[in-house]
């Protein structure tokens, strides 16, 4: 049975290598970025020192903010590259197999309409986040020994400087936690492109948008409210933020008190992540049974359609 | 023995438009079946519900099993090629076949890779690159190391050249076939399939119009072909066609014994597309 699972997930990626090459170019193009912006810095006859400071890792006081650009940068990158990634997947999933008409093919094997469509979900919602996290972290890592050994040249200690401030392995975890619980907590809209998909004769992206605009507009118009556009706005607002619960008094986009905060030592990163918070969310809840009904309505699609 | 596939009034409606019509059959296990019908004549949607494709009114009953709900039981029994070059074009030869051994329990792989070593197929190659003809070497070389009680092959050389057609029919009869397995073949080029069928079906416009062994047709039809003095005779034995080549008239007769014809004529039994051409067009006039 796992077995199965494993192969038709593997199915996936072998047919979509957007889903690990896309990050991986993004990921390459970082790190490009990275050795020539410093590279030119000097080039244009910037003393190495200062270049390094422009990196705003060295110089009194520490930049955390500066050393946590480095882990924040590529994850913040790559998530966007994530969205895309699972957005073309997802209108794609259902629609490409009875385009080019391999669906044939693939519903002469002994596999369920029922595992496909679920394979493709979880393809979209987990596997695609975790191979995104792991090209996250290989990217930190290459920076954090690149930025170190500039370092080094520079006559700092890498350490002392840059690994001991910065709590990364917490701060790994509360990404991989993000990741998971941003993709749980889009899996709805997932499953809606997963139902255009399987269900549109041609365009695909006219089904994924125009129904909602359509509904937003007739709702503002007969009933003069804004609720189907607010429970949209709503769910992708709330994505990041959904499992992670911020002591009082922080204030998430005030850069430099977060920085004073960090630096105090006072701050417990993993303290942030809320299960608790997030499990009993009806957002989470509504959207899970949002995500049946749109996955349901794919089996039928994809069984009595093709 | 019980039948492997049965139906009893089975229909299927799109909208108006009666696909199949209130069809009833059996075909018992052993045997190769050609179902042969005109474009449009409703042999794809019964195949389709044998397949557990399509839904249908009526029961329908393929190894035991309802095959529209148990689609995914009914495919570890039953394969098929719906059309031929439908597989995935970006995936790697050697990724479908391991893709088929791990989701089909009676796939054997060796059997698949020593048909392909026959071929030029690379097994490295991604499927985009591999030639019309190569892609239906692959999927019939795939479909044909399944262990399947019931094999359907709709249009199975559709668009390949003839010497890919007889040897596949050749391999499909000598390696393949035994008394455990039943194909059911569609086709428009009914000669080529002719000489190694058990039964045929003939289907227009979502109805059966002969459901007979080879043995019984032999038995029940005859071709006649006559000089033009004997034609007036022949005629009014009420054939159910006639067409004239090279001058002479050549009646197909039903349920009229050779006896009776030999006097008149060149007595034979009729090929199939002949036979399916008088059998329309007596089913059609009345």
């Amino acid at each position: 049975m796992m077995a199965r699972q494993w192969l038709l997930l593997q199915r996936e990626i072998w047919e979509h290598k957007a889903l690990y090459y896309a990050p991986l170019a993004v990921a390459g193009l970082l790190v490009f970025g990275f050795v020539v912006s410093f590279v030119t810095a000097l080039a244009q006859g910037m003393p190495f020192d200062v270049a390094v400071v422009t990196l705003e890792l060295t110089g009194a006081p520490f930049s955390v903010t500066g050393g946590a650009a480095i882990l924040g940068i590529p994850f913040l990158f790559l998530n966007l590259v994530l969205g895309v990634v699972v957005f073309l997947y997802g209108i794609d999933a259902l629609y490409a197999e009875r385009k080019d008409k391999s669906i044939l093919f693939w519903r002469s094997m002994p596999v369920t309409d029922t595992e496909t469509v679920i394979s493709k979900l979880i393809t979209a919602v987990v596997a695609a986040p975790l191979i995104t996290t792991a090209i996250v972290i290989a990217t930190q890592v290459v920076l954090l020994v690149l930025v170190s050994l500039v370092l080094l040249i520079g006559g700092g200690s890498p350490v002392e400087l840059l690994l001991a401030p910065l709590p990364f392995i917490q701060l790994w975890f509360l990404f991989l936690w993000i990741l998971l619980t941003s993709s749980i907590w889009f899996a709805p809209v997932v499953a809606w492109f997963l139902l255009c998909s399987a269900f549109a004769k041609r365009s695909v992206l006219i089904w994924v948008f125009v129904p909602w605009i359509v509904l937003g507009m007739l709702e503002s118009i007969v009933m003069r409210t804004g609720q189907v556009w607010q429970l949209i706005g709503e769910r992708f607002s709330f994505a990041a933020i959904s499992g992670l619960d911020f002591p009082a008094g922080i204030n998430v986009d005030d850069d430099a008190a977060l920085e004073a905060l960090i630096k105090s030592g006072d701050f417990d990163v993993l303290g942030v992540i809320a299960p608790i918070k997030f499990l009993t969310d009806p957002g989470l809840w509504g959207g899970l049974v949002v995500t049946a009904i749109f996955l349901a309505g794919a089996v039928y699609c994809r069984r009595f359609r093709s | 023995m019980t039948a492997l596939v049965s139906a009893r009034g089975v229909s299927k409606h799109y909208g108006d438009t009666k696909a199949v019509d209130n069809v009833s059959f059996d075909i018992e296990p052993g045997r190769i079946l050609g179902l042969i019908g005109p474009n449009g004549a409703g042999k794809t949607t019964l195949l389709k519900a044998v397949l557990g494709l399509t839904d249908c009114d009526g029961d329908l009953s393929v190894c035991g099993l309802d095959p529209f709900r148990k689609r995914r039981e009914l495919m570890h029994a039953v394969s098929y090629v719906a059309d031929v070059a439908v597989l995935p074009r970006w995936i790697v030869v050697s990724k479908l076949l391991k893709f088929v051994e791990t989701i089909h329990p009676n796939f054997s792989i060796e059997a698949a890779r020593a048909s392909l070593a026959q071929t030029k197929i690379p097994l490295n190659a991604p499927v985009k690159t591999l030639s019309k003809g190569m892609v239906a070497q692959l999927h019939l070389s795939i479909i044909m190391a399944i262990d399947a009680k019931l094999l359907v092959l709709d249009e199975p050389t559709l668009g390949l050249d003839i010497l890919f057609r007889k040897s596949f029919y050749t391999q499909l009869l000598n390696d393949y076939f035994d008394e455990q397995k039943t194909i059911i073949i569609t086709t428009h080029q009914v000669e080529e399939i002719e000489n190694i069928l058990t039964d045929v079906m003939f289907i227009d416009d979502g109805r059966i119009v002969l459901d007979e062994s080879l043995e019984t047709v032999g038995e029940r039809y005859t071709e006649l072909m006559a000089a033009p003095e004997q034609a007036d005779q022949a005629r009014g034995l009420t054939p159910l066609a006639e067409r004239s080549m090279f001058g002479k008239s050549v009646f197909t007769f039903e349920g009229v014994s050779r006896d009776q014809l030999a006097g008149l004529g060149e007595v034979r039994t009729p090929g199939l597309a002949d036979l399916f051409v008088a059998k329309l067009s007596r089913e059609r006039a009345a």
